[in-house]
């Protein structure tokens, strides 16, 4: 081995590595790959929040694309979220279903009473057991569905302008809503 | 006076293996008592549910298990094995069910697969580089080194000065 390449190598080797650890520490360790993109979404039937409603089953969104949002009012990050998610239920863009997650349906009710309500329906998931279908664990959640049923997308963290941008508009484009 | 700083300085290392001791069981106890919240039934083969859980990673926390973690969901988890246990389902069954939900992420022993082939098989690779790098250093230098293996006639001088200073 030459003397100059004996010293170059190891340096190369060390930029090598460099350059892959930084890509490493890019991603957010947080964000898991979904199993659930691209299969329809998980069946369940859940009472909704407002009484007296029939219970919200994923067939009942059939033909509409439609948004499944994980929250709670114990989640520090929704409240991140939620001007947008209001902002988007002004401009009717896009069906917005609540999955209120391992909450108390009166804390839940005292939380939107206090921000105010994007979700046209609000599925109570008292147990968590439907989070447990849809991989859930971390709130928020926000799950794509479209008309035909198949989940398209999920995004882990508060919704931003991007996630709509990039994952929900496309969609109402080609599917219309 | 060697003994004597010997034994001087043997006390703070003792000091610190009865620590690193204490902290260990410490440990080890605070991990037993996670393997008891959220209130498992009476009559679960405890054994069995802790060998399940111990390889499901909790998702929330990730360098705990489901097992060992206390956070909500882990607990949950937990409790979904417990009545999946219930229902008669085998090992394989369960963690299908997980990884159904949540991905291979979800165990600690994910199965040799495509996208993980590097991750499995890299140390070994890199092993085989190193063996196959050393060997070229080792005939390089040997190749480098003329004369260092003895001629018969070395040989026969170092023998004969050998057998001079035995006598």
């Amino acid at each position: 081995m030459p003397a100059n390449l004996r010293v170059v190598l190891p340096l190369l080797v060390l930029a090598a590595l460099a350059v892959v650890f930084v890509i490493g520490l890019q991603g957010d360790p947080r964000k898991l790959p979904s199993v659930f993109i691209d299969k329809p979404a998980p069946a369940f039937s859940l009472p909704e929040l407002a009484e007296g409603q029939p219970a919200i089953t994923p067939a009942s969104m059939q033909g509409k694309v439609w948004l499944l949002n994980v929250f709670a009012s114990w989640c520090g990050a929704c409240v991140t979220e939620h001007p947008l998610l209001l902002e988007v239920a002004r401009q009717n863009r896009v069906e917005l279903v609540g999955l209120a997650y391992k909450d108390e349906p009166n804390d839940t009710r005292a939380w939107l009473e206090q921000r105010g309500n994007p979700y046209g329906r609000i599925a109570v998931d008292r147990d968590g057991l439907v989070g447990i279908d849809y991989g859930v664990y971390g709130v928020p959640e926000t799950f794509v569905i479209d008309a035909s049923g198949v989940i398209r997308y999920k995004h882990v963290g508060p919704v931003d302008q991007d996630f709509f941008r990039q994952h929900v508009e496309p969609l109402l484009a080609k599917e219309g809503r | 006076m060697g003994a004597v700083t010997a034994t001087r300085s043997a006390s703070p290392w003792l000091l610190l293996a009865a620590a690193t001791l204490a902290l260990f069981m410490v440990g080890t106890a605070i991990a037993e008592d996670a393997a008891a919240p959220g209130g498992i039934p009476p009559g679960t083969d405890v054994e069995r549910l802790r060998g399940i859980t111990a390889d499901l990673r909790c998702l929330v926390c990730q360098n705990q298990s489901i097992a060992d973690s206390h956070a909500g969901l882990a607990i949950d988890l937990r409790n979904q094995v417990i009545k999946l246990m219930g229902q008669g389902k085998t090992d394989a069954e369960i963690k299908q069910y997980m990884v159904d939900r949540y991905g291979e992420f979800v165990l600690y022993d994910p199965p040799f697969s495509a996208s993980n082939a590097a991750l499995w098989a890299g140390p070994f690779l890199l092993v085989l580089v190193g063996v196959w790098v050393a060997r070229r250093a080792i005939a390089a230098r040997a190749a480098a080194a003329p004369g260092t293996t003895l001629s018969a006639a070395e040989r026969e001088a170092l023998e004969a000065r050998y057998r001079d200073s035995a006598s």
